[in-house]
C-alpha cells in the first residue's frame, strides 16, 4: 500500500477518485478549493467529469442528473456553498438518490469569515434543507479519515440510495499527514439497476421526489424513516479514548477532538481520570455507545467550535441526571490542549 | 499516546523564504524514518511577500494537536516572526534566528538556547546565492536537534523539489550540509 504525505483536503480528493467517483460539480469557495483543484487534474485521468458550475445551486442540481443516470457523484463546498445547496440536497434524499457532499466549514453566518468553525453541525445533522429526511453525516480527524471516510461515504450513499455529508473543519483540509492509500485497487461500482439507462422494452423507471396521489408520500417518508432507522443499526462510528475509568469525559467532533486526544494525555500524566469520546458520524448519533459510556461516568465537558450545538443532542442522549458543562470556542483559533485540560480540571 | 520520541517546531518568516518547503523536508525526512508527522501551515487572508510559518510535530505515536502552544524549537527568518514567536517557545527552547535578516536588540528570554546563524551569508557562499538561506537553517536545526538524520534530510529533498527545478537538489544538498556543519564546529567551539 502507498504511504504518501497528503493535506487532508488531498486525502479526501484521492479517496474519492479511489471511491471511483465519476462526476464532480461544484463552484469555488475558500477553504475547500484545494478538493475542485486536485479532481479537476485527476478526475479526467480516470474517465470522470469534473465540471465547474455556474453556482453552488447548479452544481447541486447536476448531482442530481448524473446520480439518477447511475454514477458515482460529488460536490465540495464551504459553508455559505452548503446554504445555497440545501433545496438540492433536500430532493436528492426525496428522490433516494446517492450523492457526498463535503463541506468544508468556515465561520458564519452569512458571509462570515474564513477562519475555522463547527458552526453547520445543526445544518448538517437536522437537515438545512425542507421535509422529512435524514443524510447521514462523517465528520473525520485526521488526513486518514479523510480518505477512509469518503470512500465509506460514498458507500453508504450507495447502499441506502441517500445523499451523504462529509462534515470538514478546515484545521483537518489544511493539515498534512501520512496517508495510506488502502483502496488504490478497488473495484469498480457495480451497476445500479435502478437508475437511467438501458431499459428492457416496456420496462419503466421514475426517479422524483412529487407524491400526489393518496398517501403515496406518507408511506415514502416512513420508508426514509425506516432507512434512517437501519443505519442507527448498521452505520454508526465512534472513538472512546480511556474512557473505561474515567471520571470526566470530554466529548467533541473533529479538530476538538484532535486536540481534545492532547489534553486527555495531559490529564492522565497529572494523575487526571479524564477520557475522550468522539462521534465519527454524527448521523446516525452513536447514542448507545455513549449512554454505556455515562452508567460508568457521570461527568461530560462538551467542547465544540460553536456558542453550542451538538452539546444539545449530547443532552438528549444523557438526559438531565447526568452532569453536562460545555465550553464553546467560536473564533478562529482552535482551543489549545492546554486550555482544554484546564476545563476538564475546573470540573472536578 | 504518550511518547518517548516527540518533536515539535515552528518555523516562521516572510512568504517567498522557502519556510513551508523546509517544514515539508522535515516531515518527508521523519516519514522516511517511520515516524507519525503533521505539518500545519499559516493560513488566513494572506498577500504575498506577508508572513509564513508552520508548525512541524514529529512523534512516535498518533499526534493529537498538530499546533504546538510552546514549540520546542524554531526557525525564525524575519523579524515579526522573531517579535511574534520568541515569547511562546518553551522554556530552554531552541531558537535558530537568520542574523542576516533579523533585526535583534533585546531577546528578553535569557532561558532559550538561541543561535544566530548568517544564512544568507552562508547560502551565497557555498551555492553562490542566498536563495537557499531556509535549507541551511534546516540544515541547522537538524544537527542541533537530532531530531532525524542527515542521511534522511538529504534522502527527502528530491520529494520537495519539482521535476522543473531537478538539477537545483545537488545544491540542496549543499545548503542543508552547510547549515549541519556550521552546528558541529560550532558545538566544538
Amino acid at each position: 500500500m502507498e504511504k504518501l504525505f497528503l493535506r487532508g483536503s488531498e486525502a479526501l480528493a484521492l479517496g474519492a477518485i479511489d471511491a471511483s467517483v465519476k462526476f464532480y460539480a461544484g463552484y469555488p469557495i475558500t477553504p475547500q478549493n484545494d478538493i475542485p483543484e486536485f479532481l479537476s487534474r485527476e478526475l479526467p485521468k480516470v474517465g470522470g467529469k469534473f465540471v465547474q458550475a455556474e453556482s453552488e445551486v447548479a452544481a447541486i442540481n447536476m448531482l442530481l442528473g448524473a446520480s439518477a443516470c447511475g454514477l458515482r457523484v460529488m460536490t465540495s463546498s464551504s459553508s455559505p456553498g452548503i446554504s445555497l445547496m440545501q433545496e438540492g440536497i433536500s430532493y436528492l434524499s426525496g428522490s433516494e438518490l446517492p450523492a457526498v457532499i463535503v463541506n468544508v466549514m468556515r465561520w458564519g453566518p452569512g458571509l462570515g469569515g474564513i477562519g475555522a468553525s463547527q458552526g453547520d453541525y445543526h445544518q448538517a445533522t437536522k437537515g438545512g434543507g425542507h421535509g422529512d429526511y435524514f443524510v447521514p453525516v462523517f465528520a473525520p480527524y485526521s488526513a486518514q479519515e479523510m480518505y477512509d471516510l469518503i470512500i465509506r461515504a460514498f458507500d453508504v450513499a450507495d447502499k441506502y440510495r441517500t445523499p451523504t455529508m462529509l462534515l470538514v473543519d478546515v484545521m483537518i483540509s489544511l493539515m498534512k499527514e501520512k496517508v495510506i492509500r488502502r483502496f488504490e485497487k478497488r473495484s469498480e461500482v457495480k451497476i445500479k439497476s435502478w437508475a437511467f439507462g438501458k431499459v428492457k422494452e416496456g420496462e419503466q423507471k421514475i426517479i422524483k421526489s412529487l407524491y400526489l396521489k393518496g398517501n403515496d408520500l406518507e408511506r415514502h417518508n416512513w420508508k426514509l424513516y425506516e432507512k434512517y432507522k437501519v443505519m442507527c443499526e448498521k452505520e454508526v462510528i465512534y472513538e472512546s479514548y480511556l474512557c473505561d475509568d474515567a471520571e470526566i469525559v470530554l466529548i467533541g467532533f473533529g479538530m476538538v477532538a484532535r486536540i481534545g486526544k492532547s489534553a486527555i494525555d495531559i490529564a492522565r500524566e497529572r494523575n487526571v481520570k479524564a477520557g475522550l469520546f468522539r462521534p465519527i458520524s454524527l448521523v446516525p448519533f452513536p447514542e448507545k455507545e455513549l449512554e454505556a459510556i455515562s452508567k460508568k461516568c457521570k461527568k461530560f465537558l462538551v467542547v465544540e467550535m460553536n456558542t453550542g450545538q451538538m452539546v444539545h443532542d449530547i443532552q438528549r442522549v444523557l438526559g438531565k441526571d447526568i452532569d453536562i458543562s460545555f465550553y464553546g470556542k467560536p473564533s478562529s483559533y482552535a482551543p489549545t490542549p492546554e486550555e482544554l485540560f484546564y476545563k476538564i480540571k475546573e470540573q472536578i | 499516546m504518550s511518547s518517548k520520541y516527540y518533536f515539535d517546531f515552528v518555523f516562521s518568516g516572510f512568504g517567498g523564504q522557502g519556510i513551508l518547503i523546509a517544514g515539508n523536508l522535515l516531515c518527508y525526512a521523519a516519514i522516511l524514518e517511520n515516524r507519525e508527522v503533521t505539518f500545519f501551515p499559516s493560513y488566513g487572508v494572506e498577500m504575498r511577500g506577508g508572513a509564513a510559518n508552520c508548525y512541524v510535530v514529529l512523534s512516535d505515536s498518533q499526534i493529537g494537536s498538530p499546533i504546538p502552544s510552546h514549540p520546542m524549537a524554531s526557525i525564525i527568518m524575519s523579524t515579526p516572526a522573531l517579535n511574534k514567536f520568541l515569547p511562546i517557545i518553551k522554556n530552554n527552547g531552541i531558537v535558530i534566528i537568520n542574523s542576516d535578516i533579523v533585526s535583534i536588540k533585546d531577546l528578553q528570554r535569557e532561558d532559550l538556547n538561541i543561535s544566530l546563524i548568517p544564512a544568507n551569508k552562508l547560502s551565497s557562499e557555498v551555492i553562490g546565492n542566498e536563495r537557499l538561506a531556509n535549507m541551511v537553517m534546516l540544515g541547522y536545526l537538524v544537527a542541533a536537534t537530532k531530531c532525524v538524520c542527515l542521511e534522511s534530510l538529504v534522502n527527502s529533498i528530491s520529494e520537495v523539489v519539482s521535476e522543473k527545478h531537478k538539477k537545483m537538489i545537488p545544491l540542496n544538498e549543499k545548503a542543508v550540509l552547510a547549515g549541519y556543519e556550521l552546528f558541529q564546529k560550532n558545538s566544538r567551539g
